[in-house]
């Protein structure tokens, strides 16, 4: 009796009766579902366009916050860092597409992802020969993001809001919203759209594959790029760092592989069921639910709606 | 015709019109239209530069006052322009309907002699050339759209932008151009203004001769009564040779000085609607109809919630909506949910059919059932009633904003006399009133009264708020065997209230009693087909399915309580009814063009059934050879179950009756 | 009919596996006529269209276009080269609405300049305005105004079809591969389609080849015909010809009823 109290009673009844503490978990849930959101989102660009499961987007993430930090370890000044951060993932684009992608085209799907396996290994080993393997922090400060907090003040309380995570949700929502942009109004994102959607027809009207692919892969390293400068500042920029891109994993099958709205929604459920789930019910399991919860999420979600949020059919391609 | 005389003024003919306009509002937009995906707009002074390039272009073809010009297709700027031109030189246009077969364009062309014909496109242009031969008058066939006609070897055969090039090329000499003005100014009100054909629901098509002074006259007055102006705009997709478009687009909008919108093609009007957003609007009932039967299954398909909203805010709009429209006393808390509703429903629902911007919106042509009428009004659509006839150009009664009902038409319009013959027909004089049938002075005089009335043909009475009610066609009434009053259009008005019916033939007239044959209609039959899994291939095998014919069955038992009800019309029951094996249709002749059923003809060609009603047959069958309007020849077999009826007791009223 | 050759195709073989799809088939389109392959099914007719655009890379024989005799050509090359086509079971990009599908033609014609595209200023609007015209063009001339912003997933089978040919006409292909523009069409349908066909044909000057069943317009609409049977050619001329040739009515016409 008293333990159906503690899982359905006591923990909403301590959110209606602290809702400063509430807004808290939700906030940080919020910035954290944003952030898995990019990643996922990194995923679906690419699945969409290419039909691969990358399981390197997380290094991918990773190596473009180590390279970063890396060079400006080096005495590179961190704009110019960044640029050439950039420059390095387009370089990455194209030597994926040239040595991995245009090789193996009309390969069975799983061959492509253990490739992408091969990529997550070359990258750390990339990353660590180059840059060392020891953990670095990132460089808020050069790259002008603020530090410190504010505080604010709602009924019952205040909330506190680092304003790395509002830069972190700003800088997300700018990017989510360019890409769509992106996708809907140009040329690009029109042909992007068209690949997606039939291969064959795409090429008949003269599209390029190797060149969508170069331009996703490369989106997908700059949407990396974002995602590390965010998460190597919230903790350190190190290989440990990849475990947060498992994360991305019940984000895809909370919000399908294919669907980018799927994603964000995905993310943001996520990001905020799993701080909620930790703050509220972690102490009755002694802490530490965090690493799985998420898929409990997803799981538990994907018994009332197998289809996933925006039910697109093509799961069975993993 | 002495009042003609009256109201004189400087602007008696559409051209003066036009030329005034610039004047006073040469920037404000006076036409629209969507080409090429893009709206294309012209001013007024825009307009009368096109116009008066077409008209010095008809002028060098040899045209002069007192020909004829026919104009066929679509609404487009540019035909609208060439009637406007062809009234600036003093020849008279006669706008022809763009879905008639070659035949009936060949019978309005011969019959009005014209010299000229603009067509929008191939496709008219080649039914005119298919009928050239009979039409010696013909001399030149200009065309708007040169897509597919520039391969045609035919002298006579010219693109309307080539005649305005030659025209605008001699207006620049200066001489011509004032002799083009002084031949605007020596145009008077009494010269005809326009010829229309009437559909033809009655016979032959008549030319009805309207002269300029009237029809603006009788436009003036319209425009004062609903307070149309220069910031008005109205989507044009009404057939141009309809009085409705003539009237509503054409005259309202040259007197108004508002904004005439063309859709971009009779596909796209819905969504032209929605992007236009017209201010001042017209919708014949079945449109009206149509549109609430999508609204209708999109909602069925809608998720949940939203269906809730709708059906939740629906109940408060029926319950108030029209309470409100009317301005009655409605208590707070109703006019507080209606509100919530008009944010969450009506509203957007309003703009998803594109009536937003609506101020006034005129229905007219039938009878519109009393739910349909009342679902418009109820979420804030001012739609009313009005009452028309071409010879009186248009209208002759129109209901005011607040005295506004489904079952009648409203009190005699602006100026407007009207009276009831001892026999019962409706009979009018009005500002707009023709001049007479084009070169048919004996039917001319057929369908006036020694006194001048115009006699309309159509059986009614005054209600007692003074709003004119219409029973039927004067000619159509006629009597079961026993004597009983039998008003046909009266019932099958009954019957098509039901969404699931589409078109009613009823028969009576010297029976012994009252049998109906039914189409039903396939968009909201084929839904419910599809939500209760019944699998069908054609309208032939629904309209045969048991399960129909039992839902039709409740509506055709819903009719006969109500009539039951109506002292005349007790004893005009329907005891037998079948439905019809095939969809009438305005190709086969079964139809007028304005979608009005031709009983006489229906009767003849489905003989068969017509007899098995009255044979007590369960069953009839036809199996005819009939020939199509366009010549082609085609089989009509079908079997249709035939249902017999149980009448309602006559109530108290009608005893006492 | 005298028009220089566009296109030749010679001794081209083509095999999956073991099977043999197409045995040395040899013929060519001159620039301007209206080219129909015919054959029953399996004769080959699809594979020969995906040989020539890029699609199947023959392991025999050569394709010359345009007077130059190519080895490998990729589809998007084909493409730039002015060879634009349809499929038989109609190709859209179903979740795009029918302009989008037809701009998707303009793509070879837009510049590449990325970061104009990405800012969606200056030249790359201008373009996009320039080429949003063309489409409106063909978006008239196919008369499928009133379902411009739908998405072509939900339209009939009919108007794909018309959409399809849109796409490929946007790009001013020089040669339009047709794989059975009317299969599954009513008459008036059919009719429209011929039209169609025809004016791009004269109007719009470009070459056609043509894979259809219906005899009827087959024999209407095209200049000269090329009959394959399993992958052989078995005759090759103008209609009346290739229709009274004994081989052609005993392989297919016969086979066919």
């Amino acid at each position: 009796m008293d333990l159906l109290r503690a899982i359905f009673i006591d923990p909403f009844a301590q959110m209606i009766g602290s809702p400063d503490l509430l807004a808290q978990t939700i906030w940080e849930g919020f910035v954290g579902g944003v952030l898995y959101a990019l990643i996922a989102l990194g995923f679906v660009l690419i699945f969409k366009a290419s039909g691969v499961f990358n399981f390197a987007q997380g290094i991918m993430m990773v190596f473009a916050a180590l390279t970063l930090v890396g060079l400006h370890e080096k005495g590179v000044p961190a704009w110019v860092a960044l640029i050439l951060t950039i420059a390095v993932m387009y370089a990455l684009a194209v030597g994926i597409e040239r040595l991995v992608l245009r090789p193996l085209v009309n390969q069975p799907d799983i061959i492509l992802f253990m490739a992408t396996f091969g990529i997550t290994y070359f990258l750390i080993g990339l990353g660590e020969l180059v840059f060392g393997g020891n953990p670095k922090s990132m460089i808020t400060k050069e790259l002008f993001l603020p530090g410190g907090s504010i505080d604010l003040h709602i009924p019952g309380g205040r909330v506190q809001l680092q304003k790395l995570d509002i830069a972190a949700a700003a800088v997300a929502l700018i990017m989510v919203a360019g890409l769509a942009l992106f996708f809907q109004k140009t040329r690009i994102g029109r042909a992007l759209r068209a690949v997606a959607d039939d291969h064959q027809a795409a090429l008949s009207v003269g599209i390029s594959l190797n060149q969508i692919w170069v331009i996703v892969w490369f989106t997908a390293g700059v949407v990396a790029l974002a995602t590390g400068i965010f998460w190597g500042a919230r903790s350190d920029v190190s290989f440990a760092l990849q475990v947060v891109a498992l994360k991305a994993l019940p984000v895809l099958i909370l919000g399908g592989l294919t669907s980018v709205p799927g994603a964000i929604v995905g993310g943001l459920i996520i990001g905020i069921g799993e701080k909620l789930g930790e703050f509220y019910w972690g102490p009755l399991l002694g802490g530490g639910i965090e690493s799985w919860l998420a898929y409990i999420i997803a799981l538990a979600f994907l018994l009332f709606r197998p289809q996933g949020l925006f039910g697109e059919k093509i799961i069975e391609r993993i | 015709m002495g009042s003609a005389r009256e109201g004189r003024d400087a602007n008696d003919t559409f051209a003066k019109l036009l030329r005034s306009h610039v004047a006073e509002r040469g920037q404000r937009p006076a036409f629209r239209h969507k080409d090429f995906g893009i709206w294309q707009t012209w001013t007024w002074a825009e307009v009368l530069e096109q116009t008066r390039a077409i008209a010095q272009g008809l002028l060098s073809l040899g045209l002069d006052r007192g020909d004829t010009i026919a104009v066929a297709g679509a609404n487009r700027p540019r035909l609208y322009w060439s009637m406007t031109a062809a009234q600036m030189i003093g020849a008279v246009p006669v706008p022809v309907y763009a879905d008639s077969v070659a035949d009936e364009i060949a019978a309005v062309l011969s019959h009005s002699e014209a010299a000229v014909i603009v067509a929008q496109d191939q496709e008219q242009v080649d039914k005119i050339l298919s009928v050239r031969d009979r039409l010696p008058r013909l001399r030149h066939l200009l065309f708007d759209e040169p897509r597919g006609l520039t391969d045609y070897d035919e002298p006579s055969l010219h693109a309307l932008e080539a005649i305005m090039a030659k025209g605008r090329a001699a207006l620049s000499d200066a001489r011509l151009a004032a002799a083009l003005d002084r031949r605007i100014d020596e145009g008077v009100g009494a010269d005809p203004s326009v010829i229309l054909y009437t559909s033809g629901t009655t016979g032959r098509s008549k030319g009805v001769v309207l002269s300029g002074e009237r029809a603006i006259a009788a436009a003036r007055d319209t425009v004062a009564f609903d307070k149309l102006t220069d910031r008005d705009e109205a989507l044009a997709y009404l057939p141009l040779a309809w009085v409705g478009d003539h009237y509503l687009n054409y005259a309202q909008g040259l007197v108004a000085g508002f904004c005439i919108a063309c859709p971009e093609s009779a596909d796209t009007a819905a969504t032209d609607l929605r992007e236009i957003g017209p201010t001042y609007h017209f919708a014949p009932p079945r449109v009206f109809e149509a549109l609430l039967t999508r609204v209708e299954i999109r909602m069925e398909d809608a998720g949940a919630l939203k269906r809730w909203l709708y059906r939740r805010f629906m109940a408060v709009a029926k319950r108030c909506g029209e309470k409100i429209a009317n301005g009655e006393r409605v208590p707070w808390s109703a006019r507080l949910a209606y509100r919530l509703g008009d944010l969450l429903i009506y509203a957007p629902l309003k703009n998803a059919l594109g009536f937003s911007r609506i101020r006034v919106a005129y229905t007219a042509g039938e009878a519109i059932g009393a739910d349909l009428f009342a679902f418009y009004r109820s979420i804030g659509l001012n739609l009313k009633q009005l009452y028309g006839q071409t010879e009186a150009f248009l209208f002759v009664t129109a209901q005011t904003d607040r005295a506004v009902r489904s079952d009648a038409v409203g009190p005699p319009a602006p100026n407007v006399n009207l009276r009831i013959s001892p026999d019962g027909e409706v009979q009018f004089k009005s500002p707009g009133m023709f001049v007479g049938y084009f070169r048919e002075a004996d039917k001319t005089r057929e369908a006036m009264t020694d006194d001048g009335y115009v006699k309309t043909g159509d059986a009614g009475f005054f209600e007692p708020d003074g709003q004119l009610k219409i029973v039927d066609r004067a000619k159509d009434v006629g009597r079961l065997k026993n004597g009983q009053m039998f008003a046909p259009k009266y019932i099958e008005n009954k019957l098509k209230f039901f969404a699931d019916i589409r078109e009613a033939v009823a028969v009576g007239d010297g029976r012994d009693f009252v049998t109906a044959m039914i189409n039903i209609e396939l968009a909201s039959v084929g839904n419910w087909a599809e939500r209760n899994n019944v699998s069908y291939a054609s309208y032939q095998e629904l309209a045969a399915n048991p399960q129909v014919c039992a839902m039709i069955e409740k509506h055709v038992d819903a009719v006969n309580r109500s009539l039951s009800e109506e002292a005349m019309m007790a004893g005009a029951q329907i005891r037998r009814f079948l439905i019809l094996p095939k969809e009438l249709d305005a190709d086969d002749g079964e139809l007028t063009r304005t979608q009005k059923v031709r009983r006489g003809f229906i009767a003849s060609r489905y003989a068969p059934l017509v007899e098995g009603l009255y044979t007590g047959a369960s069953e009839a069958s036809i199996a005819a050879e009939i020939t199509f309007e366009d010549g082609r020849k085609g089989k009509l077999v079908g079997t249709s179950r035939i249902v017999d009826m149980a009448p309602f007791p006559r109530t108290k009223d009608a005893c006492a009756a | 009919m005298s028009g220089e050759i566009l296109l030749s195709v010679d001794d081209v073989s083509l095999s999956f596996g073991g099977v043999r799809a197409i045995a040395d088939v040899s013929f060519d389109i001159r620039k301007g006529e209206v080219r129909a392959i015919i054959g029953p099914n399996g004769a080959g007719k699809t594979s020969m269209l995906n040989v020539v655009n890029g699609f199947y890379h023959p392991q025999k024989g050569e394709i010359t276009y345009r007077g130059r005799t190519r080895a490998r050509m990729k589809p998007h090359e084909a493409a730039e080269q002015g060879i634009a086509r349809t499929f038989q079971n109609v190709a859209l990009f179903k979740g795009m609405t029918t302009l989008d599908n037809i701009m998707t033609g303009r793509s070879l014609r837009m510049k590449r300049n990325i970061f104009w595209q990405a800012l969606r200023h200056g030249p790359a609007l201008d373009e996009e305005i320039k080429h949003r015209r063309v489409c409106e063009e063909i978006i008239d001339f196919l008369q499928i105004e009133h379902i411009r912003k739908t998405p072509v997933g939900a339209l009939p089978y009919g108007l794909q079809k018309r959409v399809e040919l849109g796409r490929a006409l946007a790009m001013e292909p020089e040669l339009l591969l047709l794989d059975e523009p009317m299969a599954g069409m009513n008459l008036e349908e059919k009719e429209d389609m011929s039209r169609f066909i025809v004016e791009a044909n004269r109007l719009r000057g470009a070459t056609i080849a043509l894979i259809e069943h219906d005899m009827g317009v087959v024999m209407d609409l095209s200049d000269r015909v090329v009959v394959l049977e399993y992958g052989r050619k078995i005759a090759d001329g103008v209609p009346d010809m290739v229709k009274s040739d004994q081989k052609v009515i005993d392989a297919y016409l016969g086979a066919g009823r």
